[in-house]
Formats: C-alpha cells, sequence, structure tokens
C-alpha cells in the first residue's frame, strides 16, 4: 500500500507500566478513510495503543506518525471511554458538545455563536437535540454516548480515536452510531475504534487490528478476522494470564 | 469611610475572592488542598520575610504564592512514588512544612509582629487601623485593597480561563489532546488559591481560610446545574457571610471570622436540605467530602 494512505503508522512501539511491557514493538498502519476495529482481550493494550497513539502516555521506544493530509496536519478527534470524565460536573449536554470546538478556538478565545450552532447541529445529527439543556448526568447510558459522538463530530477531525464507543449503549443507539461512523467514511474521515463484539465486527468495520501485547494481525476484516488469527489472540491472552 | 463599614466590605470581599479557586478546588475534588496550602504558605511568608526582613513588602506575598504550589507539588511527588496514597501524601507533607513555619516563628521572629496567634486566626476587627498611605494620604485600611485586589484576580483568572479551566476539570484527557496542559492550569489554580489564601489569611487566619474556600462552593454545587451560575452562587453566598458573620460577632461579642465561617455552614446546611427536598441531589455524589446521597 503506498505510504499517502496511512491514516496513522506505528513503528516499534513499546508501552510499558513499571517495567511491565503494555504493549511490544508494535508496527501497525492503518488505513486512510477506513473503520477500524482495535480488538484483543482485556489487558491486550487496546486502550494503551489509542492513548500512546493520542500523545498521553510516555513511550519506551518507537514512533507514531500521522501522515499529512492534502499537504496539513491531520486532526484527530477522540471519543474518551465513558469513565474517564467527571459526571457530576456542572455542565449541559450543549457546554459538553462544544467543548469539540475548544481545539480550533485554542487559549483564551472564547466559543461563539457560531461555535455553539454547530454544536446544536451536531446534538441533530446524534438525536440528542431535546436533551441539549440537560446536565450530562441525568442521561441514560445510550444518551450520554450520543453526546460525545456529537462532540467528537463537532471536533471536525480528519482521524478519530474511540475508545470502546458501544460499550455500554443500546441497541438503537449502537444502530445511529454506526450510521454516523459510516457517514464519517463517506466523507473520507478514518476512524480508529476499540470494539469487543465479534459478531458484528464484519458488518461495522473494513479493516481490523488484533493485538495481544503485541500486533498478531492487521488487516482487511476479510482477509484476517479469521478463526485462526482470533484464536492466536484470544489464546495468547490465557498463557499471558497465568505467567 | 467608618472603620465598621470597613470590616464588613474586608470581610465581604475576601470571602467573596476566596469562593472563586474554591469552586474549582470543590469540582476538581481538592477541598483539602487549600487547607494544606493555607499552612504551607505560612512558611513561604517567613521565609520571604527572613529574606527581606518587611513584613508589609509584595516578596512576602509571592513567597506564600510559591510554598502554596511547591506544596501541591510536592504532594504529587510523593504521590507518584506509590509509597503512600494522595492523603496520607497530603497529611505528611503540609504539617511538615508547617511546623517548620510555626518553629522559625517562635524562634526567629518572636520581636516581630508575626506571632502564632494572628496567624491561625486572623484578626480582622485590627484591619482598619491598618491603613494604605498613598504621596501622605490615607485612602482606605490597606486590607480593603489586598481584598479587593485578590476577588479582581480572581475574577480575571477565572473569565480569561474559563473555557481551559472547565474542559481541564471535566474531561483532562480530552484537554490533553487539544493542547490544553492540564498542568499549566493545575498549577495555575494553585498559584490563584494560593494568592488568595495569603490575601485572606491576615484577615481570618489560615485556619478558616479554608471555610470561606470550600463551603460557599459546596452548597452553590447543591443549587444549581450549571458551572457559572455557581461561580456567582459561591460568591454571593461568600459575601454573605462575611456581612452576617460580622453582625453576628458584634451581636455576641465573639470572633468575627469565626462568625463568619458559621455562617458559610450555615449556608451549606441549608443548601443540603434545598437540595434534597427538590431532589436535586438524588443519586448525586457531593464532592468536597465523603458525603454520598443514594437514589
Amino acid at each position: 500500500m503506498n505510504d499517502i494512505n496511512h491514516a496513522v503508522e506505528v513503528t516499534r512501539l513499546t508501552v510499558a507500566y513499571d517495567s511491565k511491557p503494555v504493549l511490544s514493538d508494535v508496527d501497525l498502519e492503518l488505513p486512510r478513510g477506513m473503520l477500524t476495529a482495535v480488538m484483543g482481550p482485556n489487558g491486550a493494550g487496546k486502550t494503551t495503543l489509542i492513548k500512546a497513539m493520542l500523545g498521553l502516555i510516555p513511550k519506551v521506544e518507537g514512533q507514531i506518525s500521522f501522515p499529512k493530509i492534502n499537504g496539513r496536519k491531520p486532526c484527530i478527534g477522540y471519543v474518551p471511554q465513558s469513565e474517564s470524565v467527571d459526571w457530576d460536573f456542572p455542565v449541559s449536554v450543549l457546554d459538553v458538545v462544544t467543548m469539540g470546538c475548544y481545539g480550533r478556538l485554542g487559549w483564551v478565545r472564547r466559543p461563539k455563536r457560531e461555535d455553539r450552532e454547530l454544536a446544536i447541529q451536531m446534538l441533530k445529527k446524534t438525536g440528542m437535540e431535546n436533551f441539549a439543556n440537560r446536565q450530562i448526568s441525568r442521561l441514560s447510558g445510550g444518551q450520554q454516548q450520543r453526546a460525545f459522538i456529537a462532540r467528537a463530530l463537532a471536533q471536525k477531525a480528519d482521524i478519530y480515536l474511540m475508545d470502546e464507543p458501544f460499550k455500554g449503549v443500546d441497541k438503537s443507539t449502537e444502530r445511529s452510531i454506526i450510521e454516523i461512523l459510516k457517514e464519517l467514511r463517506r466523507e473520507g474521515k478514518t476512524v480508529v475504534a476499540v470494539h469487543h463484539d465479534l459478531s458484528t465486527v464484519s458488518d461495522y468495520f473494513d479493516w481490523v487490528t488484533l493485538i495481544n501485547i503485541g500486533v498478531v494481525a492487521n488487516g482487511e476484516v476479510k482477509k484476517v478476522f479469521t478463526d485462526e488469527n482470533l484464536s492466536l489472540t484470544y489464546r495468547a491472552a490465557r498463557v499471558g494470564g497465568i505467567s | 469611610m467608618g472603620a465598621e463599614t470597613e470590616i464588613q466590605l474586608i470581610a465581604a470581599l475576601t470571602a467573596a475572592g476566596c469562593a472563586i479557586p474554591g469552586v474549582f478546588l470543590v469540582l476538581r475534588r481538592m477541598s483539602m488542598t487549600s487547607d494544606s496550602i493555607t499552612h504551607t504558605i505560612l512558611l513561604g511568608i517567613v521565609l520571604a520575610f527572613f529574606a527581606v526582613n518587611d513584613l508589609s513588602s509584595p516578596v512576602l506575598l509571592f513567597g506564600a504564592a510559591l510554598m502554596g504550589t511547591v506544596t501541591v507539588w510536592l504532594t504529587e511527588l510523593l504521590t507518584k512514588t506509590r509509597l503512600v496514597s494522595e492523603d496520607s501524601a497530603t497529611g505528611i507533607v503540609f504539617p511538615l512544612l508547617f511546623s517548620i513555619a510555626v518553629i522559625l516563628i517562635t524562634r526567629y521572629a518572636g520581636s516581630a509582629h508575626l506571632d502564632t496567634d494572628s496567624v491561625l486566626l486572623g484578626e480582622l476587627a485590627f484591619a482598619p487601623f491598618d491603613r494604605m498611605i498613598v504621596l501622605g494620604t490615607d485612602i482606605g485600611a490597606k486590607g480593603l485593597y489586598i481584598s479587593g485586589g485578590l476577588l479582581a484576580l480572581n475574577i480575571i483568572f477565572v473569565s480569561v480561563f474559563f473555557k481551559e479551566l472547565t474542559v481541564v476539570s471535566f474531561d483532562p484527557v480530552l484537554a490533553a489532546v487539544m493542547g490544553f496542559s492540564p498542568a499549566v492550569i493545575h498549577y495555575s489554580l494553585m498559584t490563584a488559591a494560593s494568592l488568595t489564601a495569603v490575601g485572606a489569611f491576615e484577615s481570618v487566619g489560615s485556619v478558616l481560610v479554608t471555610a470561606f474556600m470550600i463551603a460557599p462552593a459546596a452548597a452553590a454545587y447543591l443549587l444549581t446545574d450549571d458551572l457559572k451560575q455557581m461561580l456567582v452562587l459561591a460568591v454571593l453566598i461568600g459575601a454573605s457571610s462575611g456581612l452576617l458573620g460580622y453582625h453576628t460577632a458584634m451581636l455576641f461579642d465573639v470572633s468575627i471570622a469565626g462568625s463568619m465561617a458559621c455562617w458559610t455552614g450555615i449556608f451549606f446546611v441549608a443548601a443540603a436540605g434545598f437540595g434534597i427536598f427538590s431532589g436535586k441531589v438524588k443519586g448525586r455524589k457531593i464532592k468536597g467530602g465523603n458525603v454520598i446521597l443514594k437514589k
């Protein structure tokens, strides 16, 4: 594959917590304009991989790069795992979605009317416009996730990194999220999502990365999402768990 | 302006100024950090006093603010070693620094106007005696300018960095991804809180500053779901506690600072009552303490 078509390039990445490697010698190229699922057992380093891509955790070794798109640095959007935010914080759904614009605004500049309007537009897209003024803890799990997807959309990113976007959501929210992800793909955006549900991979994603400390397989779903690769990924977990 | 009016104004301005950084301390679950800072800034004041030998020097303010930030940094450093938990780290760092300050005061500064009683409890009633003299003209009590200046500083800090403070407190990961360094905001907030504590501590003493930082903010948190409203309410509750505290103290001939702190407690209890009966706090965790109300 030509270099220009990569959204993310990871070379020889090693990340460790307390000298115990969480990711070891990971080489990875993820395609641009596709939906990629990052899969692996618990403790395989999925969240760590996303965080390392975002530059949030120190690397022991290795490089992560996002090749330029049309000569400019790509903008990275992020959907956190729902545990990582403070749900009791006094902010409304609209406030949260408007935060998506903060990165473009930079330091000190305040969100303006057009930023609020964009946020409302994104709330409509996720079917959340009726909840704009709710405090965020007063939402169901699915509604909270929709609000975070709306915030990610407001970031207008080129590449979206999502940590388990389908975790704890109801079926109808899951369907509407996947519709939004597919729309992002039509717009040429890249989505990399940590995913758990083996049964939906073929329906939802184009590309799959199977990891367990190291990369087990990385490629198109129809080529690498095989029983053999899956048992390699998940069996290694049990061995790792014992040692 | 009469001495009584001056005392009331200083009380209201001090409490209002404390409430602003207090809102973010409460939201960031760092209430006890304010207790820690308000004690250790004393060491900063003492060390700065030894350096310049002048109690009214602004260097003291910087020494105090620096020491407040150093306290937070040392506590985080100790927590990161994973030898002790965060609350233990706080419990180790601040009494250590505070005790050094107390020893230094009793040993070397006994003759200066820097005694432990006034440091621990402050003395608002004497505030009108300390005048601000510009070009030979008396332009009011110094405490008015200090408390007013710190309130203004806090208002400016929070209005300029409102967006950054919000996103860093609510979702630090997103803030970091967007390039708003959580550490920069964190330490700026700690510096603002330390500066405010120094100003407040002259009037109300180091022990009660915590009451003015935390109680109005915690009460406001129970009354609203909106951060801006929470800031305004906390400032109003703080200022009202200052005024009511002054009159209560006059009525019963007791400590002004103590009465003010009592009023912040009364406001908190009232807010908690309102929150429970209006159903707003159901199932919500109250930050800054360990009270958990469940459905």
